[in-house]
Parts: structure tokens; sequence; C-alpha cells
């Protein structure tokens, strides 16, 4: 028997079976990469685990004794810990009151006893490595990756005997993802075991000493990571062949300039940015994680303002709000669903046709046929999976979810594409889908903007790649010259290798 | 130094007690002999109902949650103690206790069916409200009732002839609250309001610190009523219909938000007072009494206007250092 079991785990929704008499084993010290698409019941396993759910049947086993979970704190108390992705700060405390909270000290009198926290903190912050953050600052105030560094410590601090990270780099930078990484390694080491759900092939590849997959609510199958490969990895998880993980490459950039821009700089991140999107093309965005790409995105859909001049196909415009920048047929896909994507209580239909009710208006009334062209066309283009168009978005999983805010921001028919981190926490399944759509809309030359913070993805889609770092344009790679170590160099401000011509750095 | 500094600014009570100073010194101006104790002492026993009733909505807000039934409880609690008790020591109890024994319990029905039947808590407290509005008419169906002197008195008395009881209630419920906050509990209050989700997922016992909320709400409610009785010397199943929209204003005021997590009870103990004094000042002024709800409303209007700008300010400040 292993040193850690899960047993026969049923767990049914209203409507769907979740889990389906699926197992799972790990001995201590093992690194399990824990790999599904969305909706393979991942997410359902970790949180009967952790007490969020309890199962229909099964059992849970450690060292060989059975365990009784019933809630979230009795999982915590019995050495479960997981780190979410950011969904289990809260914005209004400080660091040092998220990091240890439900697990105060407190004095005589009953009050928390600062002193003991402020201490507890600084020796995590000590141990970890981590510099930078200031543990009585609000955690609303603090970064994406400063969150989902404190998510993890905040695990670390529990002295927990299994960790769960569930998607725990994808907000990470490449440095931040490195030091996880290690901490990981250094479990590993005390003999923990770890849990590891992640959609980056590449850092599961790096990292897992053994892989279980994950396919309609079962695993289908619980191999040591040397005997896997990428190919087979996606093969499992799909239950079919697909055909290489991103689409060929082709260039179908055009001499029409559909945005310029010219010493544009915001208040405080860019400064004076000189850069063109073209039809067709898909210009990348890269460079480390909080260099101002943020605000560059931010910027062209009138979010925020800017100084400066920007030109729409030739037309000089004054991008003061998002209805501006709609009119000027410019569309931002965004990355956080939940908040500025996607209408939850809202069906599938509601939500695409919401931003292009303009396009579905018969004389004063919306044309049912119209309406259902649309929407067939994006479900169609995105495969989007639902019983009927008329389903709640909120009952979606995650990929499907992005692929509504994709078909409903794609339905008001726009030029220019914004896509920022479009594929965060997607599965692999959807994430080819994405790109194949991606590519298509270039094919039929709009100009899309693409940043992620997967590297790989940059280099695998974009024709173009402009780097920024410190709020400035650091240089700019061409076709051949795209490569992750290119990106990086262009970054710390290194030359290119490759011998491209064209490339430049500033 | 600096750091205290910065703790004060960033206090979401601050905008209420600047009112309350602005308010305080207008109205000495107005009134120069309104400064004295003797004057502290009425405008203590003037709020100490409102206040009550105030803390108790704010802890709902804190959560996240609204309750409209203090409106109701305090009827009842007014009513039922003005008419039944007596003028001997163990009823005064008696009756003292299930009054809080109604509103602990009606704030605890309150939490229980919105948590367990997931119902808007608009909705709960509104039924509740007209349950409890309802039973204090059948308690008392019009004004009246004779509490006993030795409890109006007791409550309404100036400790060594100097210092009225509401006062010293006021300071202790001060300093309860400052001892609260720091408590696990008090930190799970702003948790749970913040972000249900994420105190849950860090093993909080969300429903148990949610109960507590609406229970206390209730119970304070309940005592707001209660010392109705004594100050009116009579009850009236009316007399909580005005608290609702009061309560929720100091809340505003001092602020606490309707969102939820941010907030806390000093500065709805200030917004209280800066409504009371706004009635006053009117009068002073020699303008009709009438005006004051209008003011009240514009007050109530511009404090959150304040205290969203200032945000709106650091924010980007903040994004500009």
């Amino acid at each position: 028997m292993a040193d850690f079991e899960m047993k026969n785990i049923s767990k049914s929704f209203p409507g769907v079976k979740a889990l389906d008499h699926a197992d799972f084993q790990a001995n201590k010290g093992e690194i399990v990469a824990l790999l599904g698409e969305n909706g393979a019941g991942k997410s359902t396993l970790i949180k009967v685990l952790c007490g969020e759910h309890k199962p229909d049947t099964g059992e849970i086993f450690f060292e060989g004794k059975k365990l009784n979970i019933h809630g979230t704190r009795s999982a915590i108390i019995q050495g479960i810990t997981a780190v979410y992705q950011e969904l289990s700060l809260v914005a209004d405390l400080t660091v040092e009151e998220n990091l240890f909270l439900g697990f105060y000290d407190t004095k005589k009198t009953g009050v928390v006893s600062y002193e003991e926290l402020t201490k507890k903190v600084q020796e995590l912050f000590n141990r970890y490595h981590v510099t930078g953050i200031n543990p009585k600052a609000k955690v609303g105030t603090l970064t994406l990756p400063q969150r989902q560094m404190l998510e993890i410590l905040k695990a670390l601090s529990k002295n927990g005997e299994i960790f769960i990270f569930d998607e725990a780099t994808s907000a990470l930078s490449d440095r931040q993802a490195n030091w996880l990484l290690n901490i990981i390694r250094q479990l590993s080491k005390e003999g923990k075991i770890i849990i590891f759900i992640s959609h980056r092939l590449d850092e599961i590849k790096k990292i897992c000493s053994k892989v279980i997959v994950y396919r309609a609510g079962k695993d289908v199958a619980d191999l040591p990571m040397e005997e896997a490969d990428s190919d087979q990895l996606v093969k499992l998880m799909l239950g079919r062949e697909i055909g290489g993980y991103y689409p060929e490459k082709e260039t179908f950039t055009k001499d029409e300039i559909l945005v310029s821009m010219k010493n544009v700089s915001s208040s405080h991140k860019l400064k004076e940015i000189d850069m063109e999107i073209r039809a067709g093309e898909i210009l990348g965005i890269g460079g480390l994680a909080g260099q101002g790409q943020n605000e560059l995105f931010s910027v062209l859909f009138g979010l925020r303002p800017y100084k400066g001049e920007i030109k729409i196909k030739g037309k000089p415009v004054n991008l003061k709000n998002p209805r501006r920048s709609i009119r000027e047929g410019i569309t931002l896909i965004p990355e956080d669903r939940g908040l500025q994507g996607a209408s939850l209580n809202q069906s599938i239909r509601e939500n695409i046709v919401m931003a292009a009710l303009n396009r579905i208006t018969k004389g004063l009334f919306i044309s049912d046929k119209k309406e259902k062209d649309i929407v067939d066309e994006m479900v169609h283009a995105f495969s989007i999976k639902a019983e009927s168009p008329e389903t709640l978005v909120g009952t979606l999983s995650g990929g499907n979810q992005q692929k509504v805010v994709l078909g409903k921001q794609l339905a008001t028919n726009p030029d220019i594409l914004l896509m920022f981190d479009i594929t965060r926490g997607v599965d692999v399944g959807t994430k080819k889908d994405m790109f194949e759509t991606v590519k298509k809309y270039a094919k039929e030359g709009k100009g899309i903007l693409f940043y992620s913070t997967d590297m790989e993805e940059l280099v695998n889609v974009c024709n173009r790649i402009i780097v920024v770092n410190e709020g400035r344009i650091a240089g700019i790679l061409y076709e051949n010259d795209i490569s992750r170590a290119n990106i990086l160099r262009v970054s710390v401000g290194e030359s290119v290798t490759g011998g491209g011509a064209g490339s430049e750095t500033r | 130094m600096k750091r205290d500094k910065i703790k004060i600014t960033k206090s979401p009570s601050i905008v209420s007690i600047i009112l309350f100073v602005i308010l305080a010194v207008l109205t000495v101006v107005l009134q120069p002999s309104s400064a004295s104790l003797h004057w502290v002492n009425l405008k203590s026993s003037a709020a100490i109902t409102l206040i009550l009733a105030a803390l108790g909505e704010t802890f709902v807000l804190l959560i996240g949650g609204i309750d409209l039934s203090i409106a109701g409880v305090i009827s009842l609690t007014n009513s039922f103690s003005a008419l039944y008790m007596l003028d001997s020591g163990m009823s005064i109890i008696s009756v003292s206790f299930i009054c809080m024994l109604m509103g602990l319990g009606i704030g605890l029905l309150n939490g229980f069916i919105i948590q367990k039947f997931n119902i808007q808590p608009f909705i709960v407290t509104f039924s509740t409200w007209f349950i409890c509005g309802g039973l204090a008419y059948l308690v008392l169906p019009k004004d009246g009732g004779k509490p006993p002197a030795t409890f109006t008195k007791t409550l309404t008395a100036n400790i060594g002839g100097k210092v009225n009881i509401a006062l010293v209630i006021i300071i202790i419920l001060i300093i309860i609250w400052l001892w609260f906050k720091k408590t696990k509990l008090g930190i799970y209050l702003y948790a749970v309001g913040s972000n249900a989700k994420a105190a849950s997922l860090n093993g909080i016992n969300v429903f148990g610190v949610k109960m507590f909320a609406y229970g206390i709400s209730g119970l304070l409610a309940a005592l707001a009523g209660w010392y109705r009785t004594a100050i009116a010397g009579a009850g009236s199943p009316t007399a909580g219909e005005s608290f609702f929209n009061q309560a929720i204003a100091a809340s505003v005021i001092g602020g606490t938000l309707l969102t939820g997590g941010k907030g806390g009870a000093i500065g709805t103990i200030f917004g209280a007072f800066v409504l009371k004094m706004i009635a006053d000042i009117l009068v002073f002024a020699g303008v009709s009494s009438y005006w004051s709800t209008l003011f009240q409303g514009i007050l109530l209007i511009a404090a959150v206007l304040v205290s969203t700008i200032s945000e709106i300010i650091k924010e980007r400040k903040e994004m500009g250092a």
C-alpha cells in the first residue's frame, strides 16, 4: 500500500458525475503531476481531499490510517494544505493577518498577539527567501504575482504532510516560478507528498517524479515521469490524438498599418512607446512579468490615460474610454473571465451577443436569425462545449467560460484584438482550439496583440515580438529570431543570437 | 511616528470624526453655553439608543449582510418592557432578560434562515421586521405603558451626579470594541465580510461568524428598545420605525461600507452623534427642525463621497508611486 491513497472516490453534482470511482496514490517524497482537461475531475478530487466537498463514496488513507475529513479546517489540521489560485486571500486584511488567518496565537486577554505574528512571518520570509513584500501592507494593494507568492507561503506555514499546488505557477514570473520549484524540491526531500497541477507540460517534466492522468472523472494512467512523453500525455488527457500542440506558424502580415503608437507614455509605467500593429499580424508582447505589458493593453483599450499619439488606420484618435476604443474597432480579451469578461448568470447566447447588439437588430427589434447565426458561428469557432446556447455560463468549466468571452468579444467583429493572457488556467484541448482561432483571425486580416505569461506560447504563436522592460521597448524580435532564450536576452539588455536579420535591440 | 500618521489617515472612521469635530465647534459657536459636561451628558443620553442599534447594524454590515429587522426588534422590546415591567427588582431583571433573549433569538433566527436556506438577508430581515413590528402591536396597540421609576431613573442617572450613565456605557462600548477588534473573532469578522469564500478555505467557520454578527445585531437592537423605555418613560409599537434608516446612516457616515469588510464601531458611534447634532445646529441656527432629515441625507451622501474620493486619490497616488 502506498503512503497516501484515495480509493474509489465518487462525487456527483446535479447532472454531472464529476468523479467516478477514481483512485489516486503517492508515496512520501514524490512530486505527482495531476493532469487532465478542465472538467476531468481534478478540481473535484482536490476539493474532496481538502474537505470542501464530501465524497459520495470512497476512503482516504495516509500511512495506512484512514483519514476522516470533515470540513476545510479538519483537512488542514490533518496535514493537507492546498495552494489556491489566489482565492484564499482576504484583500482587506494585511499580509501577516492573511498568512496565519485561522491560526492566530492569542494572549491571555484574548487579543491576537501581533508581536508573535510578526515574528512568525519574518521567520517564514527568511526561511523561503522572500523580499519586497511589506508584512503590514493590505493584500489588496499587492500585485498578482505577489499575492500568488503569499498563497504559497501560507500553505508552507501550515506544516503539512501533503501539499497541493493547483495552477500555482500560472500567475508567477519565470524567476518566481523557479523560486517555487526550488521550494517544492525541498519539500520533496523532507519527505512530503506534493500534488502538482499545471497546464505547462515543460514545467511538469522539469519537476515531477510521476504523473497521474484523469479523464472524465476517472484515473486513466499512473506512470513514472521518465516513461511519459508530451504527446503521449496529451493523448491520454484527451483520449484521442491531437496533432501537435501549437498550429503550424504562418505569416499573414499585410502592409496596412492598423495601429500606430508614437511616443506614448502613461502616467507611470509606460515610457515613450513607438510601435505598430499591422493587419494580419500576431504581435507578441514579451518581457519579464510586470514590466508594463498590462499598461500597454490598458492604454489601447481606453482604460488608462496616456500622453503621445495613437493612430488607428492612419487616423489620429483619443482612446479615452473603452467605448471609444470599441468604436475604433479594438477589443480586449481579458485574463480574468469572472471579473472582466463573462456574465456568469446569463446564458452563452446572451453573453455572446451582449456587445454586438447593433449587429443583430433589424429595425427596432432583435432579429432571431441574425442572433442565431452569430451565436452558432462563435460556438462553432471556439468549439464551446455545452448542451445548448441557453446553458448558463456560470455552469461551464473554466476553459469553456474563457471561450465564451472570446466569442463575445469577437462577435463585435473588431479589427484589432488585444489578447491578454487568454489561456491562463485553460487546458490543452482548449488552448489548441484557441490558437487555431487566433490564427484564423490573423488570416482574415485582423491585427492581434498577444500577451501570455507562458513564454512558450509567445514563441509558438507570434510573428513578431516586442520585448518590454521597465515600461520601454527593449527590442523587437522577428520571425526566425523568436525564441525563449532571445526574449530573455533582450529583456535583460543583451543582444540576440541566431544571426537573424532585422531584429533589433534598443 | 510617520507610521502612526499613515494609520490614522487610512482609518475609515476619520470622516465621521472630522465631521463630529466640525459640528461640535459649530454648536459651541452658535450656542456657547453648550460647551459643558451637562451638554455632553444630554447628547449621550439622546444618542444612546441610536448608538446601540447602529452598532449592531455595523456588525452585520461588516460581514456583508444587512439587518432590517432591528426596527421591529426595537419596537417589540420597547413595547414589551414598557408594558410588563413592574416596580420590583425581580420584575425589572426578568423583563430585561426576556427582552435581550428575544433580540438575540430573532438575530440568530435571521442568521440561520439566511444561511441555511440561502435567502438574501434583505428579504429575511425585512420579513422579521414585519413579524416583530406586528408582535409589538399585539403587545401594545398604542403608545403607552408605564415603566417603573427605579428603572427609568437608573438608566438616566448621572453617576456621582456628574457623568451620565449613557456616556459611561458609550465609553465602555468603545473599550470593548477596541479589544474585540484584535481578537480572533474580530479579525474573522472582517475576513468573512471581505471574502467569505477565502475565509472558509482558511478553515474559518463562516457560518458561526455570521450567526454571531446577526445575533449581536438582534441583541443590541433589543437593548436599544429597552433603553428607549427608560428614556422615553413609555413604549410605542412604532418606536423602531425610524431606527433602521438612522442606523444605516450612522454606520455609513462612520465609514462602514455596505459591501462588507471595511469600517468599524468607532466610526458608527461618531456617525450617530453627527446625525443627532445636525438637528441641534439647525435649531440653534433658527431653521425649522423639519429640515433636519433633508440635511442628514445631504450629509450622508457627502460623507460617502468624501471617503470614496479620498480612496480614489489614494489609489492614484499608489499607482503613481
